[in-house]
């Protein structure tokens, strides 16, 4: 056992090392395509703050602030479902069916359609509310869950159960309130709600980057802890952790995590799902190596989906969340058909 | 354990470079924007007020993008260098001046915006229908955001245009001629109609939206040219934001003279209607008087040339009887 964890710590750093790597690329792909060509070499330029007006526009005000969207709202996802999964022992968690993303959405929805005439919600104040706004909303989704799913303490598929059912109510609330905004609205809200980096800018960048600056750090702070519970509720209180205590909180920082990433990037489903499990093949079920490596694989698969979907129609925008569900569905129907 | 400390040291590396970068970037632009601004100011002196503030007008247009709103820029002898469209719908009443200009997205994509390389963009009022925000067009062009009023009357909307394209003139003709068209055809309308009612009904993806007596163009024909309202019509009160659509055993108590009925080619809402005893049973069928109009695209929407194409359309089937 010491020896295979040995073995695990060995390849973590390298692990990091090419994820780190294959983001920076990456990086470099997304900024060198788009409706405006710009070669290659141009971006170097550019970066090197040697190119036109034009490239510099581009380059810094229009791509670079979706680019690192991508990689905050990949990175919230992907460690909101590793936790998730973690408290819950199963691995088919993640915060879009636990209906903490959809209690975010329904929140936001509820802001846009509430407050629109009174408030301009593209303005900087707003910006910097639509987060906490979504992250009400999942809060309240996860206390729901929580306490319907409260039976002397939560059994970790009853909280599963519970989650798909909140999230059913939720998009229903979702769509009558669809229902009742003018088209123009309507489609927005269905653009967004489908998983999109809209408004991408630096105001948002700035909204967004606090959250996850201290969220995902703390959840690798927790990640003893998630290893414990991870061994189940009796062995964990017998090895002394407060279990519904370390439950909470962690359940917490997830659903922050999330509420926070679905204000940026909307529903975005799948990616909290997948990429934990991902993560989990190449370095093992520890939460001190699961959670770092989740984050750069979140990021790095929110990435890739957004440089397809902003180019595979070009003109047309595909929404991100699209995207990411085409890359990773035929994935999750390969886990349902092993795990039956 | 040593691992994830290294780790932690390299996150919290490239989290202070990305604040720096971040930082540096923020105040690279601000000293740009203030330059253009200052440049500006010396060379004109024309202004209008706007949604976002007074809006200086740019001396030489060239280029404008005004999505949704071609119809105000094409009355004005302006031709935009994009046209409004969702995905592959368009105004296609606009189609016969607008045929080889491109195509760009309802919500305005940025980096499609800057490919057109516009000298001035126009907006309306509500700016979340947009992709950026007004900082990120202004950056690409000068861009003037419409008020409420200008953005739903077309009307208001002409002279707003007239000032910012220097095209006062034309704008007041095109008022004035759109007035006497409205004169010669209310009379020759009335005429031929002896108090008789119209209705449009709107039939797509097999549903039906009767239009409210103040709806786009059924605005113009109640109100500009006089004709009567049938009280089906008159019961549904004013126009809302959304279409609302009207179940098919409401539409039998339509007792209108005259119905329009707008369907693309092909449209199944038309065969629905055919093959149904209730609508054969109301005034307009029995007396063969609904007149099928394949393109809709200018009853559905609001300006002067739309406005015109309606009153023409209308004139060619109960004008001549």
């Amino acid at each position: 056992m010491r020896r295979l964890e040995g073995l695990k710590r060995q390849r973590f750093i390298p692990i990091v090392v090419s994820l780190i790597l294959l983001i920076f690329i990456m990086l470099f792909v997304s900024l060198s395509t788009g409706v405006i060509q710009i070669m290659p070499m141009d971006v170097i330029k550019t970066l090197m703050n040697n190119g036109t007006d034009r490239q510099e526009l581009v380059l810094f005000d229009f791509r670079l602030p979706g680019i690192i969207l991508a990689i905050l709202i990949g990175a919230g996802l992907a460690v909101s479902g590793a936790i998730l999964q973690g408290i819950t022992k199963n691995e088919l968690a993640d915060p879009g069916i636990l209906g903490i993303n959809t209690g975010a959405g329904l929140s936001v929805v509820l802001f846009i359609f509430f407050f629109q005439n009174s408030l301009d919600t593209s303005s900087t104040l707003s910006i910097f509310i639509m987060p906490v706004f979504a992250l009400f909303g999942a809060v309240f989704a996860a206390i729901l869950i929580y306490t319907i799913a409260w039976k002397k303490g939560v059994n970790p598929i009853r909280l599963i159960l519970v989650g798909i059912g909140v999230n059913a109510g939720f998009s229903a609330f979702l769509m009558i309130f669809q229902l009742k905004m003018d088209p123009q609205d309507f489609r927005q809200a269905t653009v967004w709600l489908s998983g999109d980096i809209w408004n991408a800018n630096w105001t948002f960048v700035a909204a967004l980057l606090p959250w996850m600056i201290i969220l995902i750090p703390l959840a690798l702070q927790k990640a003893n802890a998630l290893n414990v519970l991870h061994l189940g509720d009796d062995i964990a209180s017998g090895l002394g952790t407060r279990v519904e205590h370390e439950r909470r909180i962690l359940l917490l920082i997830a659903v922050a995590l999330a509420g926070a990433s679905v204000a940026a990037g909307g529903g975005i489903a799948f990616l909290g799902l997948v990429v934990p499990h991902i993560a989990r093949k190449l370095i093992g079920p520890l939460h001190q190596y699961l959670i770092p490596i989740s984050a750069l694989i979140g990021a790095l698969l929110l990435m890739v989906a957004d440089t397809i979907g902003k180019n595979i129609l070009s003109p047309t925008e595909v929404p991100v969340g699209i995207i990411v569900a085409i890359l990773s569905a035929p994935y999750f129907v390969y886990l349902l058909m092993k795990t039956r | 354990m040593k691992s994830y400390k290294t780790f932690y040291g390299l996150g919290l590396l490239v989290i202070s470079i990305l604040l720096l970068a971040l930082t540096a970037c923020g105040s690279d632009d601000e000293t740009e924007q203030d330059e253009t601004n200052d440049t500006k100011n010396e060379s004109d002196s024309i202004t209008l007020d706007s949604e976002m503030g007074e809006f200086t007008v740019p001396s030489e247009i060239d280029r404008v993008i005004a999505p949704y709103h071609e119809d105000a820029l094409l009355a004005l002898g302006v031709t935009p260098v994009a046209k409004w469209a969702i995905g592959e719908s368009i105004q296609d009443y606009l189609e016969t001046d607008l045929q080889d200009i491109p195509p760009i997205e309802w919500n305005m994509p940025l980096e499609q915006v800057l490919q057109h390389e516009p000298d001035l963009i126009i907006l309306e009022h509500n700016l979340d229908s947009y992709e950026g925000t007004y900082d990120d067009y202004n950056k690409i062009a000068p861009t003037y955001v419409m008020k409420e009023e200008t953005t739903t009357s077309w009307r208001n909307q002409l002279e707003v245009f007239g000032t910012l394209l220097g095209k006062e003139t034309e704008a007041e003709e095109a008022l004035a001629n759109y007035e006497d068209k409205v004169a010669t055809a209310s009379k020759e309308l009335e005429e031929a109609l002896n108090g008789e009612t119209i209705a449009a009904i709107w039939a797509t993806g097999d549903e039906f939206f009767l239009f409210e007596k103040d709806r786009h163009s059924m605005d113009v024909i109640y109100n500009e040219l006089g004709v009567n309202v049938p009280s089906l019509v008159e019961s549904l009160g004013e126009a809302e934001a959304q279409w609302n659509p009207i179940s098919l055993e409401k539409l039998s108590e339509l007792d209108a003279d005259h119905v329009f009925l707008l369907a693309e080619e092909g449209e199944q809402g038309v065969d629905t209607l055919e093959n149904s005893s209730v609508w054969k049973n109301t005034p307009a069928a029995q007396n063969d008087q609904v007149y099928i109009m394949e393109d809709p695209s200018n009853w559905t929407n609001k300006g002067v040339i739309a406005s015109e194409k309606t009153i023409d359309a209308v004139l060619d089937v109960i004008g001549n009887e």
